[in-house]
């Protein structure tokens, strides 16, 4: 699970230098950070999506429950990232940032959610989490290693 | 397995239950500012004053009250996945009662009319009866998980006593019994400072400040320790002989996690947002209560060393100051100035559908405005703090600046509301 948590912090920081870049009007620099966030959202909701939940979905029976909620916030997250994303593209970067805020609080109080209630869930109900996640001896592919 | 319940916030209460208890706090907030501005300002800064035990009051009921009750309308469902029962219905009620409480315990303070005392004990006896009793139903199913669902599970508790320390003392200037009216106002003073305001703010910020912020989210010890190390000391104030040793532990512990919380703020990863400097000032209004409330028991044991005339007077206005002011008028205005924004952005976002755009947080409030209602407050907080050099004009300044402050923040939130009607309309054409 810390490999998890590690990756919210990666995609937080990813942001982070992108906010700055952009603060700063170097909309280059705010590209290809952006870019780079995009991938690391992507491979971690993936992860999520297509190894954690079912396996969690498939050891607890509940289909309907904490997994369907957080698939939810995953396209909203998408939405606002594909948003920001289109802001950036256009070189706007008052309104890549006003979006990068918004982007911000909803990923935050997502992986609060995660980190507090999920996870540890998961960590209780999920036999062998770490081969379920592929993240034993080798990379999992969704972290910043790969 | 299957009664855990996510963070969601589909629980969360209409926007007309939490928008009902928050909006019309700043208003209360103004009409504190003007009472202080314009009111009968002999006496200040003394904290007995006619005029001191009315602000006091109009601000702690009427401001902070509606908007910490609302808070914990919204965060127990959305939080601990417990809904408040009833809270639909009380909360119309709460902001105006609290309102006329404080206008009623103003005028016996202000004028002497025991019949304000009758009226605000008897509404605050049935008002915050029910909805403590609500907050305790639902407070008592709370799954504790970290410090913030601790204190929510705990503050009604705190809330209750509060409450019913204030009731006892209404009753007592109402005639209704007769009371050791200094040992009730010691432990009134303790539990609404520590056991209410404290509690809830740091439980909340816990949670908030990291999200909304991006400080380090605090360390599973800090999640331990709250809130019962802040309430230990607020357990030894019942008995006299111990109130020095609980005040000197209590001023101990406020100091260490203010502290923490200081140096966490201070390395926020947002600290381009406007709100940002209300938590910083915030943490160290704290430090700078919990040294001065340590001071005059700690000179005296050190050689029976007493503080000049001057400082002595104005000790308990300052401290005061920094805790209700710096300590929960600040967080209260960086909570509003970005939960409002993020509930009209949550609820449009649910209620519109997927690939259609949403007005961002900032569209709905922009920082630019943020800040500039950020530099008044903290005007106001410093005007508040300097009034003990020269009440008579300084008393005038602040009150003035904190009216403005207010109102304008208060002004804002009604352009989020009016924003999220226009939204909806454009959605939903016939709502």
């Amino acid at each position: 699970m810390k490999k998890l948590v590690l990756q919210h912090t990666e995609c937080d920081e990813q942001l982070n230098r992108c906010e700055a870049a952009l603060h700063k009007g170097d909309m280059a620099a705010a590209q290809r950070n952006f870019r780079l966030f995009s991938e690391q959202l992507d491979s971690h909701f993936s992860l999520e999506e297509g190894k954690l939940f079912p396996a969690l979905e498939k050891a607890t029976g509940m289909l309907h429950g904490p997994t369907v909620v957080m698939r939810a916030e995953h396209a909203e997250i998408r939405s606002l990232r594909d948003e920001a994303n289109a802001a950036i593209e256009a070189g706007q970067a008052d309104q890549a940032l006003a979006v990068l805020d918004t982007l911000n609080v909803l990923i935050q109080q997502h992986n609060i959610k995660e980190e507090n209630i999920l996870y540890p869930m998961c960590g209780g109900s999920i036999p062998n989490l770490e081969e379920v996640l592929g993240m034993g001896s080798t990379c999992c592919g969704a972290c910043s290693c790969a | 397995m299957a009664g855990v319940k996510i963070l969601n916030y589909e629980l969360s209460p209409s926007p007309a239950t939490i928008f009902g208890c928050l909006l019309p706090a700043p208003w209360m907030g103004v009409l504190t500012g003007l009472l202080l501005a314009f009111g009968p300002q002999q006496g200040l800064p003394d904290r007995f004053s006619p005029l001191a035990l009315a602000l006091t009051h109009c601000l702690v009921l009427g401001m902070l009250a509606p908007i910490m009750v609302g808070a914990l309308f919204q965060l127990m469902p959305v939080v601990a996945g417990h809904a408040v029962p009833g809270a639909r219905k009380i909360a119309p009620f709460v902001a105006l009662g609290s309102a006329l409480i404080a206008a009623g315990l103003s005028l016996g303070f202000l004028r002497g009319i025991t019949a304000g005392f009758v009226f605000a004990g008897m509404l605050a006896s049935l008002l915050y009866g029910a909805v403590t009793l609500v907050l305790l139903t639902a407070a008592c199913k709370i799954a504790v998980v970290d410090s913030t669902t601790r204190s929510l599970r705990w503050t009604p508790l705190a809330f209750l006593m509060v409450v019913a320390l204030g009731i006892s003392l209404a009753g007592n200037f109402a005639g209704w019994w007769q009371l050791d009216v200094l040992y009730l106002l010691d432990l009134h003073v303790a539990w609404g400072l520590t056991g209410w305001i404290a509690t809830l703010v740091v439980g909340i910020a816990s949670t908030t400040v990291p999200m909304f912020w991006q400080t380090k989210r605090p360390s599973a010890y800090w999640h331990k320790a709250l809130p019962g190390v802040l309430w230990l000391s607020l357990l030894l104030t019942f008995w006299p002989a111990l109130q020095q040793f609980a005040l000197l532990f209590a001023c101990l512990v406020i100091f260490l996690l203010a502290s923490i919380a200081f140096v966490a703020v201070w390395r926020a990863k947002r600290r381009f947002d406007p709100a940002w400097g209300l938590w910083l000032v915030c943490t160290a209004s704290y430090m700078c209560a919990a040294l001065l409330a340590a001071l005059p028991p700690l000179l005296k044991h050190v050689g029976g060393f007493t503080l000049p005339d001057f400082i002595s007077q104005a000790l308990p206005w300052w401290i005061a100051v920094l805790v209700l002011i710096g300590g929960a008028v600040l967080p209260v205005n960086a909570m509003l100035g970005k939960i409002i924004p993020f509930l009209v952005f949550m609820h449009l976002r649910r209620q519109t559908p997927m690939g259609q755009r949403v007005p961002t947080m900032q569209t709905v409030l922009p920082p630019q405005r943020l800040l500039w209602q950020a530099r008044a407050v903290l005007l106001a907080y410093a005007l508040l703090m300097l009034l003990p050099l020269a009440p008579a004009w300084l008393a005038t300044a602040a009150g003035i600046a904190f009216s403005i402050s207010q109102g304008y923040l208060g002004s804002l939130l009604i352009e989020c509301l009016l924003r999220y009607r226009h939204e909806l309309k454009a959605v939903f054409p016939t709502k």
